[in-house]
């Protein structure tokens, strides 16, 4: 009997619909991996345990259905603060991390040459004693800041603890690799703290997006979901206004009010212009103004120097035509976004790394963020707030013998000439320079903490000679990425539904929270918590390293931590949204009335609820006093200004004169007032007439989630895409190159050329090709290597020279029909 | 043959519904033990569904928060009464009217009632002004800036509550008063939030950040009657009838309000009680730990007991709402009316229990009217209190005619 296509895809639908219901589908991805999670017999107990996910910065708290002890489903933990039970693709599949069978299972020493992937596998003991006899050495030859420590994911007491290590061993070198943290420099320049404020996103009524995807890729992305389903359908409340500004139709202009695209990197120029037509029109918030910032109107300092101001600024360089120029955006839509950001108040003015991924970051985001001073959404209802407060420590006071004191206080090794500069000019281009050179000191020892360079950065051989030139690398990743190939030794880390930690400091949240992640399975190999590692080695150097960290477990630590939350007497545990507003609304009058009698019983409660949570007193209506030199909000950032001009006359000189930031210096008052500056683009406009635009996805964020089956199935759900790349590209350009859709084409930058498939999307901007990130390893596991391109190898690396973000979006490409290459 | 729809059947009905009423003033409601035990219920029953407090919670029925905190007990009782019509016709549409026990419907109407104990937050700028015009800033520091002559109120930014700062107040008040006398300045008076106010802005300009702030745990109005016992309040206030009449009596109206005013108005009377207790030669109470917010607490939910009904409205009432189309009173038999003597009713012994049988029959009483075409009766607090009252005279005559 035969079969035709039809009665095939019939059947084969209703089979593949049977079987997800049945779960079938899962068992057999996973079964072929992992017989631990075959069909087994058992009592079919059902428990559930609360946790956090830690695949992206989001922190959103989860639940891990087990059945007989055997985990079998992670979901959202509706009494999260952060989700609200919602979670995102990446979290769903957080299993298949747990499962993988590409899992680092043990210690490995290199026994090949360094990238040949020639391990031995050892014990924990011998790998301790190699780990630890290098930072021994180091302390003994009085060369402890030559350790550095790249840490591309710790947050929360994590990162409190190698923080601490660091401190007391006495090395300056701790360097943030994490792409997807949001850069805080722009609130240290004009607040006067490097701390992301608190996005009130929950009272405000209009969202001036630009270049933040927040409903697809930024973060957190599940509080984002859910908070955007409450701010557009909650019926107790106006539908919030949101204006996107994207060279890309991304998810988050799809959702959004109005889609504005613009010129690649001039989103700077455009906040101006949008400033420019709220003064003029005199649409901002004058009392806002004239009582809490600084430098809107000219000015003289007290040497009788004068200054403009940012008012004369906007005035003079940012008229509409001018910026609808350098824009490509309407004069129209220029007045329209100002005036109605302006009448719809409270509004928050925001910026993603649509802005950070080009060389002009730094002043893009000043100017963006001086839209909110403009309307006065600083330190009020609906507006940016005051960063939360940590969460107390239990933790012993530092302990620093002198040779730490005098490591810690070494010029960092990712600074720009040992600069020092409110704007702290780190950069990982200093940082790779450096190591090169030596300079000021060599680097004999590197920690790769959850970080993958040599996948994650735009030309990857400037980091692996980086790496070549350090004596001694160790990774502590827990499958064999493209960077810990490259390292000497590796120190598994549990996967993190495995670990106890406590998770906090998630970016832009206006409130404290601590969520615990406890284990939900004993490890299932040989591997051992970083946590633990560390104090092991706190232990083993003795003297002040271990009196600074005395605990002898990590779990330990983490329940001293928890009891220091306890003790405090502030927060509570959280037990639902309704509950949560009630426990807030009794402590912003000054009651507390959950109390838990003793430590245990807190405990138990946090490991059965989930999270802790502070919510701080309502905004005052006293402004407060900022920790910037005027105590106000700066226009003209006297935070920068002011340390520019103490360093010596010669340091100015050649920072102006050969220095990345020659440019801005050599504007004068510019330099310190946010300004437009052309972004840096490589490759030559006629040989290269396409500008590349690598952009992020919910379901690989970086690269990191690329192993997992699960996502790559789904990869490029929107586009109907799985387990490839695929390039968008506008069909009008698409017309002019004769490509069609699904045609394979290659995309050629100066750095190199890379084969993906064409996808013809309208809500690409002419002239302009789009690739997504985090596909095309060459190494992390089978599911991941080989599958799609990593935009990466072609872009060229550039970077801010003033905030230090990588510019990705910085290089142009030719296309062409790859039949033709 | 047992017909729901006959007649004598449907007034039985609404008999029981209405019958509770009988007793529902004649006991006295227990004071809580701590009335946000409700908050529980109010979740798990899933009022919170349909209702909020405060803005926070389901949209479908009426903020709980805003309309009925500090109402009394009758109040309250009439409002779900007459809310339950609607709330009926909401929840068909998926959802069970809740049943609730006797003492469930006591915690939920503490509940309700207490959210108002809790006043506002203070507002950091009107406390500014309080610091300034009441003369605090004569004597006092607070950021370096103010007088030196009283202690710095820096390290009062320790107290999250303004509870603390009037308890602090209070018990160091006598010495506080003599010096701002001594120098021929006035003694500061508080009203609405003001206390609240000054807190907030010594919390905001405070150099001194407190790792630990203390919180005061919600007053209990068990612990503050035992509290004001024990203090020797009631030789000089009277409660519900019992105590001295050298101060004022405490069961006022006017002391049933959030804890913030109440503290203010402690302070506001502590000069002239302090002088009056000297002459007595009784020692001014002190408070520590809690004890404020307990007595606070307790004199703000003397205002949960209704007022007593009046007997002649209550008896206008019975004939103007109907009742006495279906109930029996004095001597008729019951057999003429459809609904039984309400003068000889037994049953329920207190008004919480009766509330809680109002509620839980009124589904079936909306099904029975709606079948007959009978208008729902709607009360008011007091047509409630004064029913009750008349209906209770019905009662005692029986029982002396007995």
């Amino acid at each position: 009997m035969g079969i035709n296509r039809r009665d095939f895809l019939k059947q084969g639908a209703f089979l593949l619909a049977a079987a997800s219901q049945a779960g079938w589908i899962s068992k057999a991805v996973t079964a072929q991996d992992e017989p631990m999670i075959e069909a087994y017999p058992g009592a079919g107990i059902e428990t559930w345990k609360c946790s956090v996910c830690r695949l992206c910065p989001g922190g959103c708290g989860i639940k891990v259905r087990l059945v007989d002890g055997r985990p079998v489903k992670i979901e959202g933990n509706p009494l999260s603060p952060v989700n609200r039970g919602g979670l995102c693709p990446a979290g769903h599949a957080g299993l298949q991390v747990l499962f993988n069978s590409d899992r680092i299972s043990t210690p490995l020493k290199r026994v090949g040459e360094r990238g040949e992937n020639r391990w031995e596998a050892i014990s924990w003991e011998e790998a301790l004693q190699l780990f630890y006899d290098y930072l021994l050495k180091l302390r003994n030859e009085k060369t402890p800041h030559h350790l550095l420590v790249l840490d591309g994911e710790s947050r929360g007491l994590q990162k409190r603890l190698l923080e601490r290590f660091l401190e007391a061993y006495g090395t300056p070198n701790y360097f943030n690799l994490s792409s997807q943290e949001p850069s805080s420099l722009p609130f240290l320049l004009m607040h006067g703290r490097k701390n992301t404020p608190g996005y009130d996103f929950q009272n405000t009524r209009f969202i001036l997006s630009f270049g933040n995807d927040f409903l697809d890729s930024e973060g957190p992305p599940s509080r984002m979901a859910y908070l955007f389903g409450e701010l557009r359908q909650n019926p107790g409340r106006n539908r919030v206004k949101i204006v996107q500004i994207d060279p890309r139709l991304s998810t988050t202009a799809v959702k959004a009010d109005r889609w504005i695209p613009l010129n690649p990197g001039t989103y700077g120029a455009l906040a101006l212009g949008v400033a420019h037509i709220m003064v003029v029109e005199g649409l901002y918030n004058k009392t806002f103004v004239e009582n809490h910032t600084f430098g809107f109107e000219d000015w003289v300092d007290n040497k009788g120097n004068s200054h403009i101001g940012f008012k004369t600024l906007l005035l003079k360089e940012y008229y509409p035509e001018k910026v609808s120029g350098i824009t490509g955006v309407p004069i129209d839509d220029i007045i329209r976004v100002a005036r109605s950001f302006a009448e719809n108040q409270p509004g928050i003015a925001i910026w993603g790394r649509g802005v950070t991924n080009h060389s002009n970051a730094l002043f893009s985001q000043m100017a963006i963020h001086a839209l909110n001073a403009l309307v006065g959404s600083i330190n009020s209802p609906g507006g940016i707030l005051e960063a939360p407060p940590e969460p107390p420590t239990g933790l012993p006071p530092l302990v620093q013998d002198k040779l730490a004191q005098w490591g810690s206080a070494q010029s960092p090794v990712f600074q720009y000439r040992g600069a020092k500069l409110p704007a702290t000019m780190e950069s990982l281009a200093y940082l790779l320079d450096n190591i090169q050179s030596g300079e000021p000191y060599p680097i004999e020892v590197a920690l790769l903490i959850h970080t993958n360079p040599l996948f994650e950065l735009p030309e990857k051989e400037r980091f692996q000679k980086a790496l070549e030139k350090i004596p001694f690398v160790v990774s502590f990743s827990s499958e064999m990425d493209e960077s810990s190939i490259w390292a000497d030794l590796i120190l598994p880390d549990h996967t993190y539904l495995e670990k106890w930690d406590l998770d906090y400091e998630v970016p832009q949240l206006p409130f404290t929270q601590v969520t615990i992640s406890q284990p939900i399975i004993q490890p299932r190999f040989n591997t051992r918590h970083i946590g633990d590692v560390i104090l092991s080695c706190a232990r083993l150097l003795g003297g002040s390293v271990q009196k600074s960290l005395p605990e002898t477990d990590y779990r330990g630590l983490v329940q001293k931590e928890a009891e220091a939350l306890f003790r405090s007497h502030r927060g509570f545990i959280t037990s639902g949204q309704f509950e949560d507003f009630f426990q807030s609304f009794l402590s912003r009058r000054g009651f507390k009335y959950q109390e838990f009698a003793t430590f245990e019983e807190f405990w138990e409660a946090l490991l059965k609820e989930g999270s802790w949570l502070e919510i701080p007193q309502p905004v005052s209506d006293l402004f407060p006093r900022l920790s910037t030199p005027s105590g106000k909000f700066e226009f003209f950032s006297q935070t920068f200004y002011h340390q520019y001009k103490a360093l010596p006359h010669h340091v100015q000189n050649v920072l102006k004169s050969d220095s990345p930031l020659s440019m801005a210096l050599s504007k004068g008052d510019q330099a310190f007032l946010p300004h437009f500056e052309e972004p840096n683009v490589n490759g030559d406009s006629i040989e290269y007439p396409y500008f590349l635009y690598p952009f992020s996805i919910l379901t690989l964020f970086d690269g990191k989630m690329a192993n997992r089956p699960l996502l790559m199935e789904m990869v490029g759900f929107r586009r109907n895409v799985q387990w490839d790349s695929w390039a968008e590209i506008n069909p009008e350009t698409a017309r002019e190159l004769n490509i069609r859709h699904g045609d394979w084409i290659w995309i050629e930058s100066p750095r190199g050329r890379v084969k993906v498939r064409a996808h013809l999307y309208p809500g690409a901007m002419p002239g302009m090709v789009y690739l997504p990130l985090g596909l095309g390893h060459t190494a992390s596991g089978k599911y991941a290597s080989q599958k799609g391109v990593n935009p990466n190898d072609i872009l060229v690396f550039d970077y801010d020279p003033l905030g230090g973000s990588i510019a990705r979006n910085s290089t142009r490409v030719k296309i062409y029909k790859a039949s033709v290459a | 043959m047992f017909n729901i729809r006959s007649k004598p059947i449907k007034y039985l009905i609404l008999f029981i519904l209405l019958s509770p009423l009988v007793k529902l003033m004649a006991q006295e409601i227990q004071l809580p033990s701590q009335p946000l035990e409700g908050q529980k219920l109010f979740l798990s029953k899933g009022c919170v569904k349909c209702h909020s407090i405060f803005g926070e919670g389901g949209k479908v029925g009426a903020d709980l928060g805003r309309t009925q905190a500090n109402k009394n007990t009758m109040d309250i009782v009439a409002a779900m009464w007459n809310h339950s019509w609607e709330m009926n016709r909401a929840m068909l549409r998926g959802q069970d009217v809740p049943q609730l026990s006797p003492q469930e419907m006591g915690s939920i109407l503490s509940f309700l009632y207490y959210l108002k104990y809790f006043d506002e937050p203070g507002s950091p700028s009107e406390g500014k002004k309080v610091f300034s015009e009441k003369g605090c800033i004569e004597c006092h520091q607070v950021g370096g800036i103010g007088g030196k002559s009283g202690p710095a109120l820096d390290t009062l930014s320790i107290y999250a509550s303004p509870v603390f700062l009037a308890q602090k107040m209070w018990n160091h008040g006598r010495r506080m008063v003599r010096k701002i006398k001594q120098k021929g300045l006035k003694v500061p008076r508080f009203k609405d939030n003001e206390m609240a106010d000054l807190l907030a802005y010594l919390q905001s300009v405070s150099p001194v950040k407190p790792s630990l702030p203390r919180y005061s745990f919600p007053g209990s109005p068990q612990r503050g009657e035992r509290i004001i016992k024990e203090k020797g309040c009631l030789k000089c206030h009277r409660v519900n009838g019992t105590g001295g009449k050298i101060g004022p009596n405490l069961s006022e109206k006017r002391f049933h309000e959030g804890v913030t005013k109440i503290a203010g108005r402690m302070w506001n009377h502590a000069p002239k009680m302090w002088k009056k207790m000297e002459e007595l030669g009784i020692q001014p109470p002190r408070f520590q730990g809690n004890e404020m917010a307990d007595v606070i607490a307790y004199l703000y939910f003397l205002g949960f007991k209704s007022i007593p009904g009046e007997l002649a409205q209550g008896e206008k009432l019975f004939h103007e709402k109907g009742c006495i189309q279906c109930h029996a009173i004095d001597g008729e038999t019951d057999s003429k009316k459809v609904g039984p003597n309400l003068a000889r009713t037994k049953g329920l012994n207190d008004i919480i229990s009766i509330s809680a049988a109002m509620w839980n029959h009124n589904i079936k009483m909306r099904e029975e009217m709606k079948k007959q075409n009978i208008p729902f009766p709607r009360f008011s607090g007091e047509d409630l209190s004064n029913l009750l009252r008349y209906i209770r005279s019905l009662r005692e005559q029986e029982n002396g005619d007995e």
